[in-house]
């Protein structure tokens, strides 16, 4: 059988991939069809190719080992030391609210339970709720006046920074007087001239 | 992510994660650590990914996790003439006859190490659609390459593993 006179061996390694994976036009992978049936060397190279995409296509497949996925298992969970390390981290960056936030459910807790309790079975007599609430109003009047010092103190610190720097600009500006004073500027300002009266 | 959906992520894809490390890499035991790399990176930034693109997204990072383990090492491409021992063991596998096992063996063998030959991104577009039987869009996805791009490099990449082995099989033949 002779070769297409068309289709060189050139033509047939170029298109040699798409060719045997189908990706051809119809009427061209005819033509490579009719060469490499009449072409010994191009028949040999679509049989070594093939072979070799066989193997490759049984090359195995493996699933990671059980080590790897206990592994990765582990580092996916947190121990219970760094929930507990990440949960104080976040307290001790914002300590003020917190503070607030466990102030606010004593508030809760000591209003809510009394209100549970059945009303025929009081456990406990006005006058104990009574100083209960007056206790709870003073440990919100003890957290707010903690608040209010960590203010105060926070303004000193500022209005104190701000005497700092204004002595030191007043210390600067005595500096520059004083260097004046050594060595006095010529004067340049000029008196007015007196103007003539009843000159003829 | 949940922890539900991440042991059926890794259930899905745990496999293609590590078959194609130990292809590109071409260790076992870095395959490994770079599998559990890559699987705790799922863990730690899955959430940012759509459901549907984990697979993708996982084929990426791994890829990137074999080359950067490559830079790490400064060990180049690896002579693979010596080292199919450390290769998982099972490659001779589904090889007909004793003399083909032989042979087979050897060429299997040096196919392996003719694509540790083979550059990027050819080695892995070879490995992700002959071995682990991807598609074109799929590969194009994992890669972010353009479909007729994927197309060419696997051509290109299956020319010179031809031209590479061509030697071999000569070798093969005369014996």
């Amino acid at each position: 059988m002779s070769k297409p006179v068309d289709v060189t061996c050139a033509d047939v390694l170029d298109r040699f991939e798409a060719w045997i994976d189908g990706e051809l036009e119809p009427a061209d992978a005819a033509k490579l069809d009719s060469h490499v049936a009449g072409c010994a060397a191009c028949r040999d190279e679509h049989r070594f190719a093939l072979e070799i995409r066989s193997q490759l296509q049984a090359m195995p497949v493996f699933d990671p080992p059980a080590r790897v996925v206990n592994a990765v298992h582990d580092a996916a969970t947190p121990t219970m030391g760094e929930r507990l390390n990440e949960f104080l981290n976040a307290v001790m960056r914002r300590p003020a609210p917190a503070v607030a936030a466990v102030a606010v459910i004593a508030v809760l807790v000591l209003a809510v339970v009394p209100l549970l309790r059945t009303p025929t079975t009081p456990r406990y007599s006005a006058e104990e709720v009574e100083r209960a609430t007056e206790e709870t109003k003073l440990a919100l009047a003890y957290v707010g006046g903690i608040a209010r010092h960590a203010e105060r103190q926070a303004r000193q610190k500022v209005m104190s920074e701000a005497a700092v720097s204004g002595t030191l600009r007043e210390i600067s500006r005595s500096i520059e007087w004083t260097g004046a004073a050594v060595s006095p500027a010529p004067s340049t300002t000029k008196r007015p001239k007196r103007i003539d009266e009843g000159s003829s | 992510m949940t922890r539900e959906e991440f042991d059926a992520a890794v259930a899905k894809h745990g496999r293609r994660v590590f078959t194609l490390a130990v292809y590109l890499l071409g260790d076992r035991e870095e395959a490994e650590d770079v599998t559990q790399e890559v699987l705790i990176r799922l863990w730690r930034r899955g959430h940012e990914v759509a459901s549907e693109k984990i697979g993708s997204w996982l084929v990426r990072v791994t890829r990137n996790a074999c080359v950067d383990a490559f830079r790490h090492n400064d060990s180049g491409i690896r002579a693979m003439t010596d080292s199919v021992a450390r290769w998982p063991s099972d490659l001779s596998t589904g090889m007909p006859g004793p003399e083909g096992l032989a042979n087979a063996s050897q060429l299997s063998g040096r196919i392996l190490g003719a694509l540790r030959e083979l550059s990027e991104p050819h080695r892995s577009v070879v490995i992700l659609r002959e071995i682990e039987g991807l598609s074109y869009l799929e590969i194009a996805e994992a890669l972010e390459m353009p479909l007729s791009s994927v197309r060419v490099t696997l051509h290109r990449g299956r020319r010179h593993l031809r031209e590479e082995l061509r030697g071999v099989r000569d070798h093969v033949e005369a014996c």
